[in-house]
């Protein structure tokens, strides 16, 4: 396959103390396609997800990202073509929001006007008010503001890659759902390969047109999103089984 | 009274200065040293314990036996002024390597992996997000060596380094409180302004917010 922006070939790692954490480990993401991995914690979803920049070196296999070998980029460069999101963001305590979106920018030296103008575009397309919130610090901001600068950071510098770990897992259902319509329009508009971690199935369904599941730090399934709850493979069958529990209790 | 300060107020003033120059110096030497060795220490964690072991260890060394230990070294020993700014910076770098080495580490580590995902260098991370964070905290350490050397300098009129302490010797050899005084009282009230005033800029370096 050529248009695999992303492929994991026999990805595996071992901790020095012998713990599996990965195990053989093929899979291709497709150019501006957005694959949810699912699976429970520890399933090694995460650490999967950081092999891409490197975050993490697998022990054995390796990872392609653009048809080349992880290792064979620098780790500097990679990084920067690659936007990061994790839960409850990691945004700089000391830069205010604006400073945040432009962080990318700034360490690539890029000149000032550029970065101020870029950031009131990224204020605008993650929905923030850049006059009421661009000289807020993080801790000034609500759950889902931080969410929000967060991906505008993540989006700067315009990266043809997104890495989400749980990027909404810390917030409520009301304001995550807000941020699912969000990003889901925000996706459609810009064709980004997006790799995201989830623990929520329906966010999982809602977001990527690929689902793969993981277990034990092996994959036992990659399908397409709307195959995936009908999908006749065990380990999926009890994963929805577990945590789709669409109907009430009846009422005693 | 006012005749004693008529009488010695110049010397005052000038033993003051004198005192200020070299806890100036020494802080100065001190914060060259202490900050990038506690940098170094974060990178190089292995050397962490017996570095802070030894910079520990400096500080439990009687300053008047520090003092009598640098005069016979070559260099060193010619000066008084030497001697007395080489034993309050030595004394000086615990606080400041410890504080530094701390408020390194002390660093939120999600926060340190973001700032690797995004592509940020080594040195980046050290400029933009470890030293901005610690700050607060290496000026702390900066103010505790100050208050400190501030301090341990009026004992550096034992040598002949001239400061405050000139005063405190001189009224004790001959039981005179006022001069006991008059080396003292300017001695804490420099203590208490470097204090109060590198407590205000740690104030001001602080990152705002809920965490830590």
């Amino acid at each position: 396959m050529t248009g695999a922006a992303i492929a994991f070939e026999q990805v595996g790692l071992t901790t020095p103390d012998g713990r599996v954490i990965l195990e053989g480990v093929d899979l291709k993401i497709a150019s501006g396609s957005t694959t949810a991995l699912l699976g429970r914690s520890g399933s090694g979803k995460t650490t999967l997800l950081r092999t891409v920049n490197r975050l993490i070196e697998p022990t054995a296999g390796r990872v392609l990202v653009e048809g080349k070998a992880t290792t064979g980029w620098d780790p500097i460069a990679l990084r920067r073509s690659i936007g990061y999101v994790i839960q409850e963001t990691g945004l700089f305590p000391h830069f205010d929001a604006e400073r945040n979106v432009g962080a990318v920018l700034e360490i690539e030296s890029r000149p000032k006007q550029e970065i101020a103008e870029r950031a009131r575009e990224l204020f605008a397309q993650v929905g923030l008010d850049y006059a009421t919130f661009a000289h807020r610090l993080p801790y000034q901001l609500s759950g889902g503001q931080r969410q929000r600068v967060g991906l505008a950071r993540a989006l700067a510098a315009e990266p043809k890659f997104l890495l989400m770990d749980e990027p909404f897992g810390a917030l409520d259902p009301l304001t995550r759902a807000e941020m699912q319509d969000m990003l889901r329009a925000l996706l459609e508009r810009l064709n980004k390969t997006v790799l995201l971690v989830t623990h929520d199935l329906d966010e999982a369904l809602y977001l990527a047109s690929q689902v793969v599941l993981m277990e034990g730090g092996k994959l036992v399934a990659d399908l397409p999103a709307n195959e995936f709850l009908t999908a006749q493979i065990p380990a999926v069958q009890s994963y929805v089984r577990a945590v789709h529990r669409g109907t009430p209790c009846p009422a005693s | 009274m006012s005749g004693f300060l008529a009488q010695h107020g110049s010397e005052i003033a000038e033993l003051t200065l004198e005192h200020l120059w070299l806890c100036g110096s020494a802080m100065l030497l001190a914060t060259a040293i202490g900050v990038p060795t506690g940098i170094w220490l974060t990178r190089h964690p292995r050397w962490a314990k017996p570095v802070l072991g030894v910079v520990n260890v400096i500080q439990t060394i009687p300053s008047l036996a520090m003092f009598g230990f640098l005069l016979p070294l070559p260099w060193l020993g010619d000066r008084a002024a030497r001697i007395a700014i080489a034993a309050l910076t030595a004394y000086a770098l615990l606080p400041i390597v410890r504080n530094t080495y701390a408020g390194i580490e002390g660093v939120d580590p999600t926060v340190l992996e973001v700032a690797k995902a995004l592509g940020m260098t080594d040195g980046q991370r050290l400029r933009k997000v470890e030293l901005p964070l610690a700050a607060g905290f290496i000026l702390a350490g900066l103010r505790t060596a100050t208050v400190l050397a501030v301090g341990i300098a009026t004992i550096a009129a034992a040598v002949g380094a001239g400061g405050l302490g000139e005063f405190i010797f001189r009224g004790v050899a001959s039981v005179d409180n006022r001069l006991v005084l008059a080396g003292a009282i300017p001695a804490a009230l420099l203590a208490i302004a470097a204090d109060a005033g590198l407590g205000w800029v740690e104030k001001r370096l602080k990152v705002p917010g809920p965490h830590r």
